[in-house]
């Protein structure tokens, strides 16, 4: 065989070999999170949901919205006023949210729903970015999001960013 | 030595051969969607289907997993094709239509506003099933660059071989199968499901940081409702029956305020579950998201109603040439729906 047929074939066979455009994996940082402690329990955003279940137990509900068109669940979690939301990452289910529903919890820097923005800068400090309705966090791949009403904390809600789910 | 001529006429057979070559490579290499993922066969099922419709429904999930035509055809003579797919934005729905207006002119169409919700592409395989069913044309090209998220470029949606052809290693004998002929997944565009889980546990939604839908969103429902009104189609807009995800009654309120502003009907059909008798632990295979094929039946007997009564939609039944096209439909209809699963 002539070095130019070897050199074609070459050619076609990596054109095969290397990944499609448009395929990419990135190393998972670890990174420092926000994270939000229920019962002793550490809930991190973008971490395996499996050891969290197995620790608190059985949810007080429990509901799973498959994804359109394609395998794997969104699961959400609710634990009393705790909402966990999970996404698929291969054999995985990861944190994507952890929210909470009522003033039963506070986050583990002592806000709860009902706090006013001065208690949320005192516990959090200066560093977060605003709109007319929010209070927004960001600690490497997490985001901590106050929801705002007439100037008081209406909801608590922690985000995994990395996973680009809506 | 060779003649110019004999060179010539073996670059070009040489460059036939090439082209040819690649493209039943392309035949071979690109998802085929039939026994997974049927949704990525939905879009290019429009194109071989005998039309016209008087109604295309466009959207998402909402749209083609809720609505039988074939009921709507039973039970009012209504024609109509569903036009949706999984997470179909609404600049996709947009161009989708512009799409179906080089085909045909319906006399509605309905639109899903569950999409509104959604400014920016969310994902390429969603786009893939959406885009690639596409025929090739300046609609399909503005749908990509509407569409596409990082990484993602134009030219591998043109030339499907350059996004697939890493597929080598997951070949299957599918692939050889329908490499020229798909068989059809779904009916006028609905896709059925016999499943049975009972919605329990829904979520209710959570408070957010806005409740205004982007202003891409916005532009594109008026893009829509002006195309619609160049060709002298009426747009109508509905909220399909799904219990999740979450409807928020600060979104209906935006859609009701533009429906009235612009003279237009909104059907929100999430409010109207009891009337059309929707039983949440029978009519749903999964949980409350989409109805499975008994809820959508359900659901397109009041729709039609809707459709014939309120918006005049002919009833086509006794018109020799549609009768035939919608007789075998049916019968394709009834021969999945009856079929029991090995």
């Amino acid at each position: 065989m002539s070095a130019r047929r070897v050199l074609l074939f070459a050619l076609v066979l990596s054109f095969f070999m290397f990944p499609g455009c448009g395929e990419k994996e990135e190393p998972r940082e670890e990174a420092d999170k926000y994270c939000f402690v229920y019962n002793g329990i550490e809930i991190v955003p973008g971490e395996d949901i499996a050891p969290v279940i197995a620790a608190l137990g059985e949810p007080t509900s429990y509901y799973e919205a498959a994804s359109c068109a394609f395998e794997g669940l969104d699961k959400i979690y609710t634990y009393g006023g705790v909402q966990i939301n999970t996404y698929p990452d291969g054999e995985v289910d990861r944190v994507l949210s952890v929210v909470l529903l009522d003033d039963a919890c506070l986050t583990p820097e002592g806000v709860g729903i009902g706090s006013d923005v001065e208690a949320v800068i005192a516990a959090y400090g200066n560093e977060y970015t605003s709109t007319e309705n929010s209070m927004t966090y960001m600690r490497g791949d997490t985001e901590l999001k106050f929801i705002l009403r007439d100037g008081c904390v209406s909801s608590i809600q922690y985000y995994d960013i990395s996973s680009g789910t809506d | 030595m060779m003649s110019k001529a004999k060179k010539i006429v073996f670059s070009v057979a040489g460059i036939l051969v090439l082209v040819v070559l690649l493209w039943l490579l392309q035949c071979l290499f690109v998802p085929k969607y039939m026994s997974k993922i049927p949704e990525g066969a939905l879009i290019a099922e429009y194109y071989r289907d005998k039309g016209p419709h008087d109604v295309v429904f466009v959207g998402d999930c909402e749209v083609y997993e809720n609505f039988s035509p074939i009921t709507l055809w039973e039970e009012y003579g209504i024609t109509s094709y569903i036009r949706g797919n999984a997470q179909q934005l609404i600049w996709q729905s947009y161009y989708l239509l512009e799409d179906t207006f080089r085909y045909e002119t319906p006399e509605v169409v309905v639109f899903n506003v569950l999409a509104m919700k959604y400014g920016t592409p969310q994902s390429e395989a969603y786009n893939r099933l959406n885009i690639d069913g596409m025929r090739l044309s300046v609609s399909k090209v503005r749908c990509i660059l509407a569409s596409m998220t990082e990484g993602e470029d134009l030219i591998s949606y043109i030339f499907p071989l350059l996004r697939y052809h890493s597929r080598w290693n997951e070949l299957t004998i599918e692939d050889l199968k329908y490499m020229f002929f798909r068989e059809r997944v779904g009916h006028s565009g609905y896709l059925m499901q016999k499943g049975v889980r009972p919605a329990v546990d829904v979520p209710l939604g959570i408070p957010l940081e806005s409740y205004e839908f982007p202003e891409i969103c916005w532009d594109y429902l008026d893009r829509m409702l002006e195309l619609c009104n160049s060709h002298g189609t009426r747009l109508i807009l509905i909220k399909a029956p799904s219990l999740y995800p979450y409807w928020y009654e600060e979104w209906d309120d935006q859609i009701l305020t533009y429906a009235k502003k612009h003279g237009m009907k909104y059907y929100n059909l999430l409010d109207m579950c009891d009337e059309i008798g929707i039983d949440w632990s029978t009519d749903t295979y999964d949980m409350g998201l989409h109805l499975n094929v008994w809820g959508a039946e359900k659901l397109s007997v009041y729709f039609g109603k809707i459709l014939s009564e309120e918006v005049g939609i002919p009833d086509r039944r006794g018109e020799p040439e549609v009768d035939k096209i919608w007789q075998e439909k049916v019968m394709a209809y009834y021969a999945e729906k009856n079929e029991v699963k090995k």
